[in-house]
C-alpha cells in the first residue's frame, strides 16, 4: 500500500534534495569554484530535452504507432552533428553580446528591435503553454495513478473536480514556487543559474536511471531478454505491426518530426537557456555534442520494449499507454520500483518546467514588461533608484503566470490528447524561430521587417492550424470550425488549408507555417532596407568568429556619458555592489582609473550596455543607455566604412595605407619642386639685379665720359683720345655682356643654333691657345701645353667648344698668380671621354664655392681686391655648352696651389654619334 | 575558427549521411518483417546507425583542438619568437 503521504513525502524529499543541490551549486559559484564547469554536467543539463514527454509519452507513442517516437531524438542528433556551424556560432554570439534569451537573440540580430522581441516573447509564451501543460498533466496523472496502488485504474478526468482540489493545479503551484526559488533569487548580469544547472543535471541522471530500471525490469524481469520479448510480441496481432512501418504513408510524419526536433533543440527557449545561455565554457560543447546524443540513444533503447510489455500485459486497452512506465511495476506489485518511476517522471517534468519558466520569465520581464514600463514616462522608472527588486518581482509574477497558463491549457484543452500530440504543438511553435535565427547567423541581408513578417505569418498560421482546432475540439470554438472552415469557407478548413489534403494535421501545419515564415522572411528582407544598426548587428552576428575579440559588442554609441551616470544606471538594475565590482574589473583590465575619469568613452558605454542587456534585454538596455548617453548614433556611411566584413576592413585599410604612402611621396615631390621653384625665383631675382648692376657699370662710365667730352669741348687731344678709348672699351664690354646674356638666355630656352659635327679637338685647342696667346704674353705667364699623342674626335659645335676653352684659358690668366703666373693646359683621352684641364697657380677656389661658380654671376666670393674685369657669365655659359655636349664641367684643387678647371666630353663612337641630338631637350 | 577545415567538412558529410540513413526512403529498405538476433531489423538498424553517428561526432569533435590548447600553443610560439 502506497499511502498518499508516503508519495508526497518522497516527492518532497526529492525536491528538497534538488534544492539543496541547487543551493550548493550557487554557493560554489559564488566562491568561484564552479560545480558545473565540466562538459559532463553541461551535457546532462542539455538532457532537460527529455521531459515527461520522453519518460511517459514516448512509450505511449510507441504503443500506438511503433518506431515513430524516434525522430524526436534523431533530429537533435543530426543538429549536433553540425554543431560547429550552428550551435557554436550561436554560443559565441551570445557570449559576445550577453544575450540571455531567444527574444534577445532575434531582436539583437535585427537591430535591437523592441517590437521584434515582444513578438518573439509572445510566440514563446503562447507556444510553450501546451508543453508546460503536458508536464502538469503527466505529473498529476502519474500521481493519481500511483495513488490507486495496488489497483491499476485510470484517474478521473480533472475537469470534473474543482480547481483547488485538482492535483495538476497543486503541481503547477508547487512547480511555480520551485522555479521562483531556483531562478529568481537574485539578478545576475551574466544570467547564469549555476545551481539550477547542477540540479537539472542531477535530474537527468535520476530520470535516466529510473527509466533504465523500468526497462531492465520489463525486458529481463517480465520477459527473458529482448529476443523473448520481441518473439512474444510477434505473435500478438495488435503488437506485431509496430515493428515495421507501412509504406510511404506510414512515414508521413517521420520527416516532419525530424525537422521539428532539429529546430527544437535550438529554438525551444529552455534548450536555448541550458545549451547557450548557461554554457560556461565553449570547449564543453565538444564533449556534449556526442554525450547528449548518446544520452538520448540510451534512454530510448527501452521505449519500445516497455511499450510492447505494456501492450502484452494490458491487452484489453483500458490502461492509458502513456502510463505504462508506472503501471507495469504497479501491476507486478513492485511498489519501490513504481515509486522510483514516479520520481523519474517528476524529475523529467520539473526539470523542464523550471528551465522553461525561468527562460520565459526572463523574456517576459526583459522583452515585454520592462520595455513597456520604461516607456511609460509617468512611472518615471528611468529616474528611480534600485530597480533590481522590481525586476525580480516581475520575473516571479511571470513564472506564476506561465504555470497558470499551462494549467489552463491542460484543464480546458489538453486533457483528452496524448502527451506527444500536445508536445508537438509546442515544437511547431518553437520551430517558427528557426528561419529568423538560422537566417540571422548566416545571411547578412536578413532585415527586421523580414523577420517581423516571417514570424508573424508563421505564428498566425500556427495558431490557425494547430491552436484554434484544439480550442474547437474542446468546445471553445464552434465544432464546425474544423469541419467546414472559418465562416463556412471550405478553403479555410484549418486541417486542409487552401484545399491541401492528404497530410496529417501536424505536417500540414508545419508545411504552411514554414512556407509563409521562410517566404515572408526572405521576401520581406529583400524588399526592405536595413538601418545602420541592423547592418552592424548583421555583420557582427554573421562574422562572429572574425569579429569576436576585436569587437566586444556593437560599436554603435559614439557619444559619451559620465562614469557616474553609468554607475548609477547599472546599480539600479543589478545592484550597486555588483555594478561597482563590474566597473572596477573593467577599469583594472584596461588600466583606467575610474575615480579620475569623468567622461566615459564609447567602449565603456558599450560595456555598460552589454551588462545591462544581460539583466534587462538588449532592447531595454539600449533605451536605458540612451537615457544617459548624450551621443548621437553612428551614421550609415560611417558604418559602411568602419564595419563590413573583416576582410573588407583590412583591404580598405591597406588601400588607405597605399594611398597615404602615395600621397606622402607626391607631397615630397611637390615640396622638392616648390623648393626648386623658390630657388629659381631667387636666382632670377639675383640674375636681374646682377644684370642691371653689370650693365650699369659700363653704362655709367660711358655716360660720365661722354658728358665730360660734351661739357668740355676744350679738352686737349690726348685727354679726349683717352676718354674716347675708354668709352669704346666700355661699349665693347657692354656689347659682349649683352651678347653673353643673350647666348645664355638662348641656351636656357633651347633656341640656340648648334652646328654639331664630329670634330678633332686638337686643332680647336690649338686655335684657342693661339687666340689667347696675346693675353699670356701680356702678363708674362708661363704656359705649359701637354696634349696627348692621340685625341679622338668628339661630337660638338666647333665654335662653342672653342668658346669654352678660351673662357677657361682667359679665366686662368685672370686668376693665376699676378707675379709668377703659371698655367698648365692638358688634354687626353680617358674612358671614352675627351678630358681637358686648365690648371693655374692662383688662390684656388674654396670647396664651398666649387659648384656655385658655375652659376650665373657667381664669381668666387673670395675676390681679389683688384678683380680682373669679367662678366661673371663665362663659366655659366661654358657649363651650358659642355652639358649640351653630354659632358660635364667642374673645378678641383690643383696640386700645390691654385685651381684646375676641367671638362670632359664623350668621344664619338657609333652609339654616341646621335646622342647629343637626343639630349637636346634634356640638358637645357 | 575553433575547428579545422577538414573536420568541418567531415561533419557536413556525416550530417548528410545521417539525414539520408535515418529518413525515408532508405528507411523503408529496413522496414521488413525480419528479426536479427531476435530483434526487429528496423529497430536494430536505427539504433546501430545512431550509435555510428554518435561515434563519428565524438571522433570529429575530439579531432578539433580545444581553444585553450590553441591559446597555450600561441603563447608557446610567442615565447619561442621572443628567444
Amino acid at each position: 500500500m502506497l499511502a498518499s503521504w508516503v508519495i508526497l513525502l518522497v516527492a518532497a524529499a526529492y525536491l528538497s534534495l534538488l534544492f539543496a543541490i541547487a543551493y550548493y551549486g550557487d554557493k560554489r559559484a559564488d566562491a568561484g569554484r564552479s560545480l558545473i564547469a565540466n562538459p559532463y554536467i553541461y551535457a546532462l543539463s542539455i538532457a532537460v530535452y527529455c521531459t515527461s514527454w520522453t519518460f511517459y509519452g514516448s512509450v505511449g507513442r510507441a504503443a500506438s504507432s511503433g518506431i515513430d517516437f524516434l525522430p524526436i531524438y534523431l533530429g537533435p542528433t543530426l543538429t549536433f552533428v553540425v554543431w560547429g556551424f550552428v550551435l557554436q556560432k550561436i554560443i559565441r554570439i551570445c557570449k559576445a553580446h550577453r544575450i540571455t534569451s531567444i527574444a534577445d537573440f532575434i531582436s539583437s540580430r535585427y537591430g535591437k528591435s523592441a517590437r521584434l522581441s515582444v513578438l518573439v516573447t509572445l510566440i514563446a509564451v503562447v507556444g510553450i503553454m501546451p508543453y508546460i501543460s503536458l508536464q502538469l498533466k503527466a505529473v498529476s496523472i502519474s500521481f493519481n495513478v500511483l495513488l490507486q496502488y495496488p489497483e491499476v485504474v485510470m484517474p478521473p478526468v480533472s475537469s470534473r473536480v474543482p480547481v483547488l482540489a485538482d492535483t495538476a493545479f497543486l503541481v503547477a503551484l508547487l512547480m511555480a514556487m520551485f522555479a521562483i526559488l531556483f531562478g529568481t533569487r537574485h539578478i545576475d548580469a551574466s544570467e547564469h543559474h549555476e545551481g539550477m544547472v547542477a540540479a537539472i543535471a542531477f535530474e537527468s541522471v535520476v530520470k535516466l536511471m529510473a527509466f533504465l530500471a523500468i526497462g531492465v525490469f520489463v525486458t529481463f524481469g517480465l520477459y527473458d531478454g529482448f529476443g523473448d520479448l520481441f518473439a512474444k510480441a510477434a505473435q500478438a496481432p495488435h503488437v506485431a505491426p509496430l515493428f515495421t512501418v507501412d509504406g510511404a504513408a506510414g512515414y508521413g510524419q517521420w520527416m516532419t518530426l525530424m525537422v521539428l526536433s532539429m529546430a527544437a533543440i535550438i529554438c525551444l527557449p529552455r534548450q536555448f537557456q541550458v545549451s547557450v545561455v548557461e554554457n560556461v565554457n565553449e570547449d564543453h560543447l565538444k564533449k556534449a555534442v556526442w554525450l547528449f546524443p548518446l544520452y538520448l540513444l540510451i534512454i530510448n533503447i527501452f521505449v519500445l520494449p516497455i511499450a510492447i510489455g505494456g501492450l502484452l500485459h494490458f491487452p484489453d486497452g483500458n490502461v492509458d499507454a502513456d502510463t505504462f512506465v508506472l503501471t507495469l511495476p504497479m501491476a507486478e506489485k513492485r511498489e519501490g520500483l513504481a515509486l522510483f518511476a514516479f520520481i523519474g517522471g517528476l524529475s523529467a517534468a520539473t526539470g523542464m518546467v523550471i528551465v522553461a519558466a525561468i527562460a520565459l520569465s526572463t523574456m517576459i520581464c526583459n522583452d515585454l514588461v520592462m520595455p513597456a514600463l520604461l516607456r511609460l514616462s509617468w512611472l518615471r522608472l528611468t529616474a528611480r533608484g534600485d530597480l533590481s527588486g522590481l525586476l525580480l518581482a516581475i520575473r516571479r509574477g511571470s513564472i506564476i503566470l506561465i504555470l497558470m497558463l499551462g494549467y489552463a491549457y491542460y484543464r480546458f484543452i489538453g486533457e483528452s490528447a496524448a502527451l506527444v500530440t500536445i508536445g508537438l504543438v509546442s515544437f511547431a511553435a518553437a520551430a517558427q524561430f528557426a528561419p529568423a535565427m538560422i537566417g540571422g547567423i548566416f545571411w547578412k541581408g536578413g532585415t527586421r521587417s523580414g523577420a517581423m513578417t516571417g514570424l508573424s505569418l508563421g505564428f498566425a498560421v500556427w495558431i490557425y492550424t494547430l491552436l484554434l482546432p484544439s480550442f474547437a475540439r474542446s468546445g471553445w470554438l464552434p465544432a464546425g470550425f474544423i469541419d467546414t472552415g472559418a465562416f463556412g469557407v471550405a478553403l479555410l478548413k484549418p486541417h486542409e488549408l487552401f484545399g491541401l489534403s492528404g497530410m496529417d494535421n501536424l505536417t500540414h501545419a508545419v508545411f504552411w507555417s514554414m512556407l509563409v515564415n521562410i517566404g515572408g522572411y526572405v521576401v520581406g528582407s529583400l524588399l526592405s532596407r536595413q538601418s545602420a544598426i541592423e547592418r552592424i548587428q548583421g555583420a557582427l552576428f554573421v562574422d562572429v568568429f572574425t569579429h569576436s575579440g576585436a569587437y566586444g559588442g556593437s560599436r554603435f554609441w559614439r557619444g559619451s556619458a559620465t562614469v557616474h551616470d553609468l554607475r548609477v544606471l547599472l546599480g539600479r538594475f543589478i545592484g550597486s555592489a555588483q555594478a561597482d565590482q563590474a566597473l572596477n574589473d573593467y577599469a583594472r583590465a584596461r588600466g583606467l582609473n575610474l575615480a579620475k575619469l569623468r567622461e566615459a568613452d564609447a567602449s565603456l558605454v558599450n560595456f555598460v550596455e552589454r551588462l545591462l542587456a544581460g539583466a534587462i534585454g538588449a532592447a531595454s538596455a539600449r533605451v536605458m543607455v540612451a537615457s544617459v548617453a548624450k551621443g548621437e548614433v553612428v551614421g550609415l556611411e560611417e558604418v559602411m566604412k568602419i564595419l563590413d566584413e573583416a576582410s573588407q576592413v583590412i583591404e580598405y585599410s591597406h588601400g588607405l595605407e597605399q594611398k597615404s604612402r602615395e600621397l606622402e611621396a607626391t607631397t615630397a615631390e611637390l615640396r622638392a619642386a616648390n623648393e626648386r621653384l623658390k630657388e629659381l625665383d631667387r636666382l632670377k631675382d639675383d640674375f636681374i639685379s646682377t644684370v642691371s648692376h653689370e650693365l650699369r657699370t659700363p653704362l655709367t662710365s660711358i655716360r660720365s665720359f661722354s658728358e665730360i667730352l660734351s661739357d668740355h669741348p676744350g679738352l686737349d687731344l690726348a685727354q679726349r683720345d683717352r676718354f674716347l678709348k675708354i668709352i669704346v672699351k666700355e661699349s665693347e664690354r657692354l656689347t659682349r655682356l649683352i651678347n653673353e646674356i643673350l647666348d645664355l638666355a638662348k641656351m636656357e630656352a633651347g633656341r640656340m643654333d648648334w652646328q654639331m659635327s664630329d670634330i678633332d679637338p686638337r686643332p680647336v685647342i690649338e686655335d684657342a691657345l693661339a687666340a689667347t696667346s696675346g693675353l699670356f704674353a701680356e702678363r708674362a705667364i708661363r704656359l705649359d701645353v701637354r696634349l696627348a699623342e692621340t685625341l679622338r674626335p668628339v661630337h660638338a659645335d666647333r665654335d662653342r667648344l672653342m668658346q669654352v676653352i678660351i673662357n677657361l684659358l682667359s679665366n686662368a690668366v685672370k686668376f693665376c698668380d699676378q707675379t709668377d703666373g703659371h698655367v698648365v693646359v692638358a688634354a687626353e683621352s680617358r674612358g671614352g671621354h675627351l678630358r681637358f684641364r686648365v690648371t693655374d697657380n692662383g688662390q684656388g677656389v674654396p670647396p664651398n664655392d666649387r659648384r656655385l661658380i658655375f652659376e650665373k654671376f657667381q664669381e668666387s666670393r673670395e675676390k681679389l681686391s683688384n678683380r680682373p674685369p669679367g662678366t661673371g657669365l663665362g663659366l655659366a655659359i661654358s657649363r651650358q655648352i659642355v652639358e649640351y655636349f653630354a659632358g660635364s664641367i667642374w673645378v678641383e684643387e690643383a696640386p700645390g696651389r691654385g685651381a684646375a678647371f676641367c671638362f670632359s666630353i664623350p668621344e664619338t663612337s657609333d652609339e654616341t654619334a646621335a646622342a647629343p641630338l637626343g639630349r637636346r631637350e634634356g640638358v637645357v | 575558427m575553433a575547428r579545422s577545415g577538414a573536420s568541418r567538412d567531415w561533419s557536413i558529410v556525416t550530417f548528410l549521411f545521417a539525414a539520408l540513413a535515418l529518413n525515408p526512403p532508405v528507411l523503408t529498405i529496413f522496414s521488413v518483417d525480419v528479426f536479427v538476433f531476435g530483434i526487429p531489423l528496423l529497430y536494430l538498424y536505427l539504433f546501430a546507425v545512431w550509435a555510428i553517428i554518435v561515434a563519428l561526432v565524438a571522433r570529429l569533435a575530439g579531432a578539433g583542438r580545444s581553444a585553450a590548447a590553441e591559446a597555450r600553443d600561441r603563447d608557446r610560439r610567442g615565447a619561442g619568437h621572443a628567444r
